[in-house]
């Protein structure tokens, strides 16, 4: 059985819509597709936003065009909310010409998406409000996406490491290039942390502006993310989120790879819950190479994939209360994953890095008698989350806490590209579980939970009522479990895919999680780009912390949930 | 060590009771950079509770013994692990946890990853494993411990005094 996907024809989509070229489906899936030059972008998309609903940006990535036709293509898609559809676009871009005009000002978290693709292509965005370096040290020179980049060939040196030793490697030379454009310049709208730094303090108690760098070593910084606070006292003026520290060249590693070996790779992307990037990344791989999935197979993904939602949640808990001082959780949240990790380690053999979903199926069948032990382990997890909930949800500190702080309105969400729980806690309705069921989510009645306000408590809530859910939609699974082959037969060990574009999404307990692939018809990947949830829903922060006290600061990160191993790659 | 009969007291050298002191009381410092953390997180939980030994993971690097590398190190933090390492008081150890911090693991190729912490810091327990297991890394914790009440030299202490023979044990 293969997945379903909405039908939609690329003409209605693109219909009437001037200035695009060559419309038609994107590879062999269904999501239509069309080309348009740089010249024309900036309309087009706000024709596709303004005009016709597409309202969130899903991805904006760079993939070099094949070797014979020198240059890149810029990859954009946008989706409707209210159906569900999907949009991609392509800019081609010739070598020695690679600039585009910014599409910032259509969305403001199509920024820091940019501010990645110069870093990782060279791509230089004209307009641009802020265009450096972002996952990168300063003074790295080359753009090693590109295909030309000298890759070191025992990789990076000792002598390297000296070198990065002697610097901060944030004190280089200013690599930002010249992006003014009279026709197009966007100005965020928020503040920016340079720009406040500079401003006077408060004329009536004669302070001074501070700069505080949080991270990337603090204990609620959720790993190596590095936060820069423009303070005035205790209230936060400006912010920007700094990464980078665990960029580990995952995306390029895979055009060196075979397919089976990247499963192992996108593994370690969303190292909390492995299964999800494994199902996006294998669904555009079965795409490209058409490979049908049993029946079997789809019903063990979503198995997998809700037990994982579940231990994700659990880590975001145990993090979200240690964040706020409270250590219970945290024993609570951790004595619950590790009784489900032992099903992940009987079923899989990993606890963490999983590589269980293969090509047209999963690795193994349940072991013995494990249904029903997993079965009796997840019908006593509801009532320990009632446990958690006596801890947190009718906690006076904690209500006092999260409540009304860090309120998210619904156009921000739209604005900056966010999903998932985030999203859903501003009552934006998406979720592609339901609306666009993948795997055998066609079968499973899914009941999308939806916060109040948007504040920090309806984040929390909502990532408690989705707890409950995957419990249910894995008990669900358990019942429904069909019989026959967990992997379909004959699928070749060393997987050639003819050419062509894939771009396959999954709800990930952080949010939509995409994988964009190329194929150019070899036994490796030509591009695989994993558009991360986690980075969208990060880079929101600036428009969210301004305004807020710096202990709000600590209980907002806490409920964003952020894996800065799929913000980085 | 001695009892004095006479004020019934026991004499000791400092050396010896700084080690004994040591050896019961490890304090890492809470630096986690990718997925081996989650497994760090996982030591410190209710089912392998370090706690019990005496391992109890600080926030500060001034006020930590030992410094679990849990993940890859790039270009872009090699100089910050350097500098929390320099801020760590002697005698400090450093653990090499998983395979990235042992030599670079899945993403050595890469033009941006660190082939292993030792070519930043003296180590002086590599835990391999992708990630290892909690109890993998209990065990590194304890050899430190071990070694500490044992009174051997740190890698740090191997580095700068060439391969002396070590702390004094009694």
């Amino acid at each position: 059985m293969t997945t379903p996907a909405p039908e939609v024809a690329g003409g209605q989509v693109f219909e009437g819509v001037s200035g695009v070229f060559d419309v038609g489906p994107l590879g062999r899936g269904s999501i239509p597709s069309a080309a348009t030059k740089p010249t024309r972008l900036v309309g087009v998309l706000s024709e596709l936003k303004d005009g016709r609903g597409f309202t969130h940006l899903s991805l904006l990535t760079a993939a070099e065009r094949p070797a014979e036709t020198a240059g890149l293509k810029m990859v954009y898609a946008v989706k409707r909310d209210v159906d569900s559809t999907l949009a991609m676009l392509t800019v081609t871009l010739d070598e020695g010409a690679l600039r585009v005009p910014t599409i910032a000002g259509l969305w403001s978290g199509a920024a820091p998406l940019e501010r990645e693709v110069f870093d990782l292509f060279g791509v230089v965005f004209t307009g641009h409000p802020n265009l450096r370096r972002i996952v990168l040290r300063d003074d790295f020179e080359g753009h090693p996406l590109r295909k030309e980049f000298p890759m070191p060939p025992a990789g990076v040196t000792t002598e390297r490491v000296a070198w990065a030793l002697a610097s901060h490697g944030d004190d280089g030379p200013a690599l930002a290039p010249e992006t003014s454009d009279p026709a197009h310049s966007v100005s965020l709208p928020y503040p920016t942390v340079t720009e406040e730094a500079e401003a006077p303090g408060d004329p009536v108690l004669h302070s001074e502006r501070l700069v505080l760098n949080m991270g990337p070593q603090h204990p609620s910084m959720h790993g190596v993310l590095h936060l820069w606070l423009a303070l005035e006292g205790e209230q936060i003026i400006a912010a920007d989120a700094t990464h980078g520290y665990l960029h580990r060249c995952l995306e390029k590693l895979c055009e060196s790879r075979s397919y089976r070996a990247c499963t192992a790779m996108v593994d370690r992307s969303d190292y909390v819950s492995g299964f999800h990037t494994e199902l996006a990344f294998l669904s555009a791989v079965e795409e490209l190479a058409e490979i049908e999935v049993p029946r079997k197979a789809q019903y063990l993904r979503v198995l997998m994939g809700e037990l994982a939602r579940l231990t994700s949640h659990h880590t975001w808990f145990a993090a979200c209360g240690l964040d706020l001082g409270a250590y219970t959780p945290f024993l609570f949240a951790f004595r619950d994953r590790e009784a489900v990790l032992d099903f992940f380690e009987e079923i899989t053999g990993g606890r963490m890095m999983f590589n269980y979903f293969r090509p047209g199926g999963v690795k193994d069948d349940l072991p013995p008698g494990a249904a029903e032990r997993l079965r009796t382990c997840l019908e006593g997890i509801p009532a320990s989350i009632d446990g958690f909930e006596a801890l947190l949800t009718t906690n006076e500190i904690f209500r006092n806490r999260t409540c009304g702080v860090g309120v998210i309105a619904p156009d921000t969400i739209r604005d900056f590209g966010v999903t998932g729980p985030m999203a859903r806690a501003s009552r934006v309705d998406v979720d592609l579980r339901r609306d666009e069921p993948y795997a055998a989510y066609a079968d499973f009645d899914v009941s999308v939970p939806l916060g109040e306000c948007g504040d920090t408590f309806d984040r929390y809530a909502v990532r408690i009522a989705e707890m409950r859910e995957s419990v249910r939609l894995a008990l669900q699974a358990l019942e429904g479990m069909p019989e026959g082959d967990f992997v379909s037969p004959g699928v070749p060990r060393a997987l050639k895919p003819p050419a062509g574009a894939a771009y396959r999404r999954v709800e990930s307990p952080r949010g939509e999680l995409g994988v964009y692939l190329e194929s150019d018809g070899t036994a490796q990947p030509w591009r695989l780009k994993i558009r991360s949830p986690a980075f969208s829903n990060l880079h929101v922060t600036p428009a969210v912390l301004p305004g807020g006290r710096l202990g709000d600061l600590i209980a907002i990160m806490g409920s964003v949930d952020v894996v800065m191993g799929e913000i980085d790659r | 060590m001695d009892v004095d009969q006479e004020t019934k007291t026991l004499v000791a050298p400092l050396q010896f009771l700084l080690n004994w002191a040591r050896g019961h009381s490890m304090w890492p410092l809470t630096f986690g950079t990718a997925c081996c953390a989650i497994e760090m997180m996982s030591v410190g939980c209710a089912r392998y509770d370090t706690e019990r030994f005496g391992i109890f993971f600080r926030n500060s690097p001034r006020a930590a013994d030992c410094m679990i590398v849990a993940g890859t190190i790039n270009l872009k933090m090699a100089p910050r692990v350097r500098l929390l390492y320099d801020q760590m008081s002697s005698p400090k150890y450093v653990i090499a946890m998983g395979s990235c911090a042992v030599s670079g693991g899945p993403f050595a190729d890469g033009y941006n990853v660190v082939q292993g912490v030792d070519e930043i810091l003296p180590v002086d327990v590599y835990v391999p494993g992708c990630p290892p297991r909690p109890e993998a890394l209990m065990n590194a914790l304890l050899m430190i411990m071990e070694r500490n009440s044992a009174g051997i030299a740190s890698a740090a202490e191997h580095q700068t005094a060439g391969q002396s023979a070590g702390r004094p044990a009694t």
